[in-house]
């Protein structure tokens, strides 16, 4: 008698703790993610005519979280933030940069918070260092597209 | 039938039948129009005709081979598990020892979840290259580029 | 210009047979190897999941063919928009400047040039123009796969390379 009193105390704890345990770890879940992020940094030539250089970059997020793309350059450290926000049936789009130069280990700093609303599959451009007008100089762009979450990705 | 232009197409990949096909011969020499689509079509095919199989062709049948080969001889072999006897109180405490250890540490797991920030920031580093040395003087832009309605700061 | 497997019924046989085709269609249709190599793994691998069940004879490669052709079109989905965005504001300058006579020069194109070119064009254009022009298909066939008729083929192949012409500057003079 004592032996299955025993076991059944065993086995009443082995069923509880691990459903008490998936109760514990599903409080902290991560949100869902609900946008498709395409972040893609180009260096350009000739006003945007000729692509020099390119590396796309994808997510998925939920509302809110900031992605982060920094890059490093010859003469520059670039850290640049976009956040996506719902707002009615569009998206706010906050892209916050902070650019620290590298010159003879005396480096300025120079921060900007840009907003703006956009429809799902817009093509929205950041220029860093804003658009160059001499065309035959370079210039650096973020491309973003936010579309809604395809959960089959 | 009336001969449309379109089959002008068709009769260069020889899918056209008599008496069509003598049809469609006849009026690409003597209507200007056909002869400089006859002629239009011509070049295409000659063009794409220059597209040989990618080199790679022989490397990736010989790639995707290995990986279905390796597919199909889990398919054919899944592994398996012998039956073994278990007598109530060994399964009743094999239970209750793996409860106890995967109870403790789901809950461990979740005490620390909970001190983690749900906004988990989400980077990327990319190196940009180096013959990229902008001006970093430039204000920063963030322009939508369906209506050039932008957000300068 | 695609060969038979000889047995239906070796797995290794019709992947030999048919391996090539249906790599060069996907690649042509979307320029990139590994993505060629994706789709057709993972044709081959429905095939080999559904093999008991599927025709023995030609209609076995024109399933394949249908399903690296949905595989294909879902890639073109996530990526299209992106692609076609960058290629309408960065790869027309000729709009923008007015540089319209370059266009209409003879030139020689690079094989680079020819398979953007085919990039650029419509999904439905392209796939019936590259079953055609690196598969060998008959207009019927291709109508067949494709679930279209066979006039239907023809007016497409027909816009297809009208556009491809525009892009690669050859209008007859």
């Amino acid at each position: 008698m004592p032996l299955r009193v025993w076991s059944l105390a065993f086995f009443l704890v082995a069923i509880f703790s691990p459903v008490s345990a998936v109760a514990q770890s599903s409080v902290d879940k991560p949100d869902p993610p609900a946008v498709d992020i395409s972040l893609v940094p180009r260096v350009v030539s000739n006003s945007g005519s000729k692509i020099l250089w390119e590396d796309p970059q994808f997510f998925s997020s939920p509302y809110g979280r900031p992605l982060t793309m920094s890059l490093d350059g010859e003469n520059f450290f670039l850290r640049v933030s976009v956040t996506v926000f719902p707002q009615d049936s569009r998206y706010l789009l906050v892209v916050q940069q902070e650019v620290v130069g590298k010159k003879d280990g005396h480096g300025h700093m120079k921060t900007s918070v840009q907003s703006l609303l956009c429809t799902p599959g817009d093509r929205l451009v950041f220029y860093p260092f804003g658009r160059d007008d001499l065309k035959n100089n370079q210039e650096l762009l973020l491309e973003i597209m936010v579309q809604p979450h395809d959960k089959s990705h | 039938m009336k001969t449309e232009l379109y089959l002008l197409s068709a009769h260069a990949d020889r899918e056209v039948g008599p008496p069509w096909d003598q049809e469609i011969q006849r009026r690409i020499e003597t209507d200007p129009v056909w002869a400089r689509e006859w002629q239009t079509h011509q070049k295409v095919k000659a063009a794409l005709a220059g597209l040989k199989d990618p080199a790679e062709l022989e490397a990736s049948q010989k790639q995707v081979r290995d990986r279905l080969e390796a597919f199909i001889e889990i398919k054919q072999n899944p592994i398996r598990h012998e039956n073994t006897r278990l007598n109530f109180v060994r399964l009743l405490t094999t239970a209750a020892v793996f409860g106890l250890i995967v109870g403790g540490f789901g809950y461990w797991m979740g005490s620390h979840a909970a001190s983690a920030s749900a906004s988990t920031v989400a980077e990327v580093h990319v190196k940009l290259p180096a013959n990229y040395t902008p001006p970093l003087n430039g204000d920063s832009e963030l322009i939508k580029m369906t209506s050039f309605e932008g957000s300068t700061r | 210009m695609t060969g038979e497997p000889g047995d239906y019924n070796d797995f290794s046989k019709v992947y030999d047979a048919w391996f090539p085709l249906l790599f060069r269609i996907v690649y042509r249709m979307t320029g990139r190897r590994d993505i060629s190599e994706e789709v057709a793994q993972e044709a081959f691998i429905k095939y080999y999941e559904r093999r008991d069940i599927l025709p023995k004879d030609e209609g076995l490669k024109y399933w394949l063919i249908r399903v690296v052709r949905n595989l294909a079109l879902n890639y073109e989905k996530r990526k299209g928009r992106e692609r076609r965005a960058v290629e309408r504001h960065f790869h027309e300058p000729t709009h923008e400047t007015g540089h319209e006579g370059e266009r209409a020069l003879v030139r020689e194109e690079t094989i680079q040039e020819v398979q953007a070119a085919l990039l650029k064009l419509p999904y439905n254009l392209r796939i019936v123009l590259i079953l055609k022009e690196y598969g060998g298909f008959a207009y019927a066939e291709i109508g067949k796969m494709l679930g279209i008729t066979e006039g239907n083929v023809k007016v497409r192949v027909f816009r297809a390379r009208n556009q491809l012409a525009q892009l690669l500057g050859k209008e007859g003079t």
